[in-house]
């Protein structure tokens, strides 16, 4: 009996330590990914590594409820975007964080402000133009530019067809044409 | 603008990087959290253990709703029919032999197995019958055994026979006097 346990709680032990293993893989594999995610709806260094580590901590405690372990990455980033968009609204609720940080050169007064850098001013100009998208036309923009994500992988990413997916890419391409030319 | 060129803005703008020590942050995070894995198999294992409570509890209901019926009965629910005859008049013999002040209770007190006795019966209170009822019904059955009805019920107490005489009551007649104002009155006096 006593052997019994001791076996039990070993092989216990190991499922766990391999569950741990196998999360530690997905975790070098898809931490960018996650952060980038956040980032495309915060435009906040810290606060996206913030929403990335809260994504992760979520995905790690549920991590062993999910059957089908090729779709963890699919399933990261729609809980990075939820609780990037979370972050946001509570944010805009402080009233803080309403431009992010990194881009406070840019001054709503007197609309767009050059700096030295003409990079970093494209950079802005684009971010502005990003942040007037609708969310759903907004995540697919974000998704396909992040790592060349395709079509195929935005609708496996975000579990809707690949048609609707091209649609939206349509609609937001033209969009940020309009805003940008 | 062209496509391209959009292509080449938006890649450039998603080409930010988190800090060195994000991934290390990562896994601190991830280390300071509880570990799931065994909460998790935890949870595996309530569903069973609620079963084996409500089946502790049934099995405890059951046990209980036995001893319940292992209660002693007034009545003597597993003789045959002619038992309660033969103790009625067990009774009434001992009754017409004794002064039979106390009520006593019909048959026996035995203790019922949960098998013979319905489960009703345990929960029926316990009846006390006047010696009088017992002598009259005992006196019932035996006349009924011989086929002579007594007319009368014997009793030993004559005292509720007799007939109480009631002495005549005298009353006297009383007259009662008018009170001085309303005489007056009467006669025609009219207060000034």
């Amino acid at each position: 009996m006593h052997e019994r346990a001791e076996f039990l709680a070993g092989s216990l032990v190991k499922l766990d330590e391999d569950l741990d293993r196998e999360f530690e893989a997905r975790l070098v594999e898809t931490s960018t990914l996650a952060f980038r995610v956040a980032f495309g709806v915060l435009r906040h260094q810290q606060d996206a590594e913030d929403v990335a580590q809260e994504a992760f901590a979520k995905a790690y405690r549920s991590f062993r409820q999910l059957k089908d372990r090729d779709r963890f990455r699919a399933w990261l980033v729609r809980m990075t975007w939820r609780t990037a968009i979370d972050r946001r609204r509570s944010n805009r609720r402080r009233g803080a964080h309403e431009v992010g940080a990194e881009m406070m050169q840019l001054t709503a007064a007197s609309g767009f402000v050059a700096t030295r850098d003409p990079a970093q001013d494209q950079a802005a100009e684009l971010w502005a133009a990003i942040d007037t998208l609708p969310d759903k036309l907004r995540m697919v923009i974000v998704l396909a530019s992040i790592e060349g994500h395709d079509v195929r992988e935005v609708a496996v990413l975000l579990g809707i067809p690949e048609g609707t997916v091209k649609s939206r890419l349509f609609l937001a391409r033209q969009r940020l044409k309009e805003t940008l030319r | 603008m062209t496509d391209h060129e959009l292509d080449r803005r938006l890649t450039a703008a998603f080409e930010v990087k988190p800090s060195p020590d994000f991934l290390a942050h990562l896994r601190v995070v991830i280390v300071a959290d509880p570990p799931p894995t065994r909460w998790r198999l935890s949870l595996s294992f309530a569903a069973p253990g609620a079963v084996l409570v409500v089946a502790a509890g049934i099995a405890v209901i059951v046990g209980w709703l036995a001893g319940e019926q292992t209660i002693p009965s007034p009545l003597p629910v597993s003789v045959s029919h002619n038992e309660p005859i033969q103790s009625v008049l067990a009774v009434e013999q001992h009754a017409v032999g004794s002064s039979a002040s106390q009520p006593r209770v019909l048959g026996a007190r035995p203790r019922v197995k949960s098998g013979v006795a319905p489960l009703a019966t345990s929960s029926l209170p316990e009846v006390l019958i006047s010696p009088d009822e017992v002598r009259g019904f005992g006196l019932l059955i035996t006349s009924a055994q011989k086929a002579t009805i007594p007319a009368v019920l014997p009793t030993d107490d004559v005292s509720t026979s007799e007939t109480l005489t009631v002495p005549p009551i005298d009353i006297t007649p009383v007259d009662i006097e008018p009170l001085p104002q309303m005489a007056r009155l009467e006669q025609g006096d009219h207060p000034q």
